[in-house]
C-alpha cells in the first residue's frame, strides 16, 4: 500500500521523500524520537507540499 | 454557473401516477426499498421530504436507465446530481471506496502542481506537445496503480490506443498537465473541484493548439462534451469518442490486421456511452471488422444494457456486487469467451466480481482487442 502510494506521488509531482514508512517497536523510544525528529527536519526543508492557491490558478497565464 | 432543475406539473402528475423509472431500475431490483419514483414525490415535500439527508441520494448509479424510458422525460440522473450538491452542505456525504485515494488525486489536481503522467508514453509511441489530436488519456495512470491488486494493467487501453493512432500516422499530444476531467467530483456534488479542474484542462489544451480533442474514457467525453459547456463556455475543439473515431478512419487507415483464433465476444454498452451520448454502433462495428470475431449481444444490450454496478468510486455494496454477478453470468450465457468493454470502470468493476466467481471469461477493453490484432512489423 505505501509503494503504490508513492507512486501516486510521483505522478502527482509530490516529493515522494515526504512519505516515509519505518517500524518501530514500543520499547524503542528513543529511535522513534530520533526518526521523528529527522522527518520533521527534512519536511521542513522541503517546505510547503502544494503551491500556495492563487484565486484562479488555471485561468492565469501560465 | 448554478444549474436548476424545474419539473413542471405535469411531469409531476404523470410521474405520480407511473414508476417506470423503479421499475427499470437496476437498484430498485436489488434494494426493494430505493424507488426513483419516492424520491421525486419527496422532492416536491417541504424541506425535500428529508431527501437531502438520506442515503439513498448516493446510491443511485445515474446509470440513466430510468430516465432512458421515462414518459414524461425527467432527467432523474440530473435531478440526483443537483441534489447531491445541496446534500454535500447539509453534511451528506457519500462512503468514498478505495480509501478515497482517487478523490483525493482529484482534488490535488485542482492545483499548480507539476504532474510526471505521461512516463508509460514514452515506451508505448510516439506523441508530441503540440499538435491537432489531443489524446484525453484520464484517470488510467492512477487506475494503473490502485488496481494492481486485480492483475490489471488499465494503461494498456493507452498504450493500445497511441499504438493504433500511431498507425494511422496520427501523433497525438499527451500532457503532463492534464487533470482528471471532474466526472466523479461532479457526480459527488462537488462542484468547486469540478470547476476548477474543467478550467485546467480547458488551458492546458487550449495551449497546445489541438483542434480535436479524442477520449477512450466514456466518462471524459460524456463530460466534455455535456457538462464542460455549460460550466466554461463553448469548447473552442472538437471533442471526440474513440470509439466513432476509429470506427470511421480506421477502415480507411491503412492500417493491416492479422486474422487470430476465432472468438465469440460480447460487448458491454458504458453507460456514459451508450444511454448519456448515444453511442452504441461504433464500437460494434469495430468488433464486426475481424471476420473471425462472432458478436452475440447480451439479452439487455444498448439502450436497456445493465450498469457495471457503481459509480463515481463510491457507494461500492452488495448491490453493486450482485448487478455484476448478474451481468457476468448474462455474458456467459450467450456462450462468448470474452466480454469486451469500451470503459476501464467497467473492466475494473467486472474483473473484480469475476474473481468471486468460478468462471472462465475473459473481459478485455475494445482497444486492447484491436491492438492485439494489429499486423506485427
Amino acid at each position: 500500500m505505501v509503494e503504490e502510494t508513492r507512486e501516486f506521488l510521483v505522478l502527482l509531482g509530490i516529493d515522494p521523500k515526504r512519505l516515509h514508512l519505518k517500524w518501530i517497536s514500543a520499547s524503542e523510544g528513543a529511535e522513534f524520537a530520533e526518526e521523528m525528529r529527522g522527518f520533521v527536519q527534512l519536511i521542513k526543508t522541503l517546505g510547503k507540499t502544494l503551491p500556495p492557491e492563487k484565486k484562479n490558478d488555471a485561468t492565469e497565464s501560465a | 454557473m448554478k444549474q436548476k432543475m424545474k419539473l413542471t406539473k405535469t411531469q409531476i402528475d404523470y410521474c405520480m401516477e407511473c414508476g417506470i423509472c423503479t421499475g427499470s431500475c437496476p437498484i430498485s431490483r436489488e434494494l426493494p426499498t430505493f424507488s426513483p419514483r419516492q424520491m421525486i414525490r419527496r422532492s416536491t415535500m417541504k424541506q425535500d421530504g428529508g431527501l437531502l439527508q438520506s442515503p439513498e441520494l448516493w446510491a443511485c448509479l445515474s446509470c440513466a436507465r430510468c430516465s432512458e424510458r421515462c414518459p414524461v422525460d425527467i432527467d432523474f440522473p440530473e435531478f440526483i446530481r443537483l441534489h447531491r450538491e445541496k446534500a454535500r452542505k447539509t453534511g451528506n456525504f457519500p462512503r468514498e471506496s478505495h480509501h478515497g485515494v482517487l478523490q483525493l488525486a482529484a482534488s490535488l489536481q485542482t492545483h499548480n502542481i507539476k504532474q510526471q503522467r505521461t512516463g508509460w508514453a514514452e515506451s508505448a509511441g510516439v506523441f508530441k506537445n503540440k499538435g491537432d489530436y489531443f489524446y484525453f488519456v484520464g484517470c488510467l495512470p492512477f487506475f494503473d496503480i490502485t488496481f494492481r491488486y486485480l492483475g490489471l494493467s488499465p494503461l494498456n487501453i493507452a498504450r493500445s490506443v497511441l499504438r493504433l493512432l500511431n498507425k494511422m500516422g496520427i501523433e497525438p499530444v499527451i500532457s503532463n498537465d492534464e487533470r482528471c476531467c471532474g466526472h466523479d467530483a461532479l457526480w459527488c456534488g462537488n462542484e468547486t473541484t469540478f470547476n476548477k479542474l474543467a478550467e485546467w484542462n480547458l488551458k492546458t489544451i487550449k495551449a497546445t493548439g489541438a483542434k480535436r480533442v479524442l477520449f477512450s474514457c466514456p466518462e471524459g467525453y460524456f463530460t466534455f462534451k455535456e457538462h464542460y459547456p455549460k460550466y466554461v463556455g463553448e469548447l473552442p475543439f472538437e471533442v471526440l469518442h474513440m470509439t466513432e473515431f476509429l470506427a470511421r478512419e480506421l477502415p480507411n487507415a491503412g492500417v493491416s490486421f492479422q486474422p487470430l483464433s476465432k472468438d465469440v465476444v460480447t460487448y458491454q454498452d458504458p453507460c456514459r456511452l451508450g444511454r448519456c451520448s448515444g453511442i452504441y454502433e461504433p464500437p460494434r462495428r469495430l468488433l464486426q471488422l475481424f471476420p473471425e470475431t462472432q458478436l452475440i449481444e447480451m439479452e439487455r444490450n444498448r439502450e436497456n444494457g445493465l450498469c457495471c454496478g457503481t459509480s463515481a468510486w463510491m457507494e461500492c455494496s452488495s448491490c453493486s456486487k450482485a448487478m455484476q454477478v448478474e451481468r457476468l453470468q448474462e455474458a456467459i450465457q450467450t456462450g462468448a469467451q470474452t466480454l469486451v468493454t469500451a470503459c476501464p470502470k467497467c473492466q475494473i468493476h467486472l474483473m473484480c466480481a469475476l474473481g468471486t466467481m468460478d468462471q472462465d471469461l475473459k473481459v478485455t477493453d475494445i482497444y486492447t482487442y484491436l491492438n492485439e490484432r494489429l499486423e506485427k512489423e
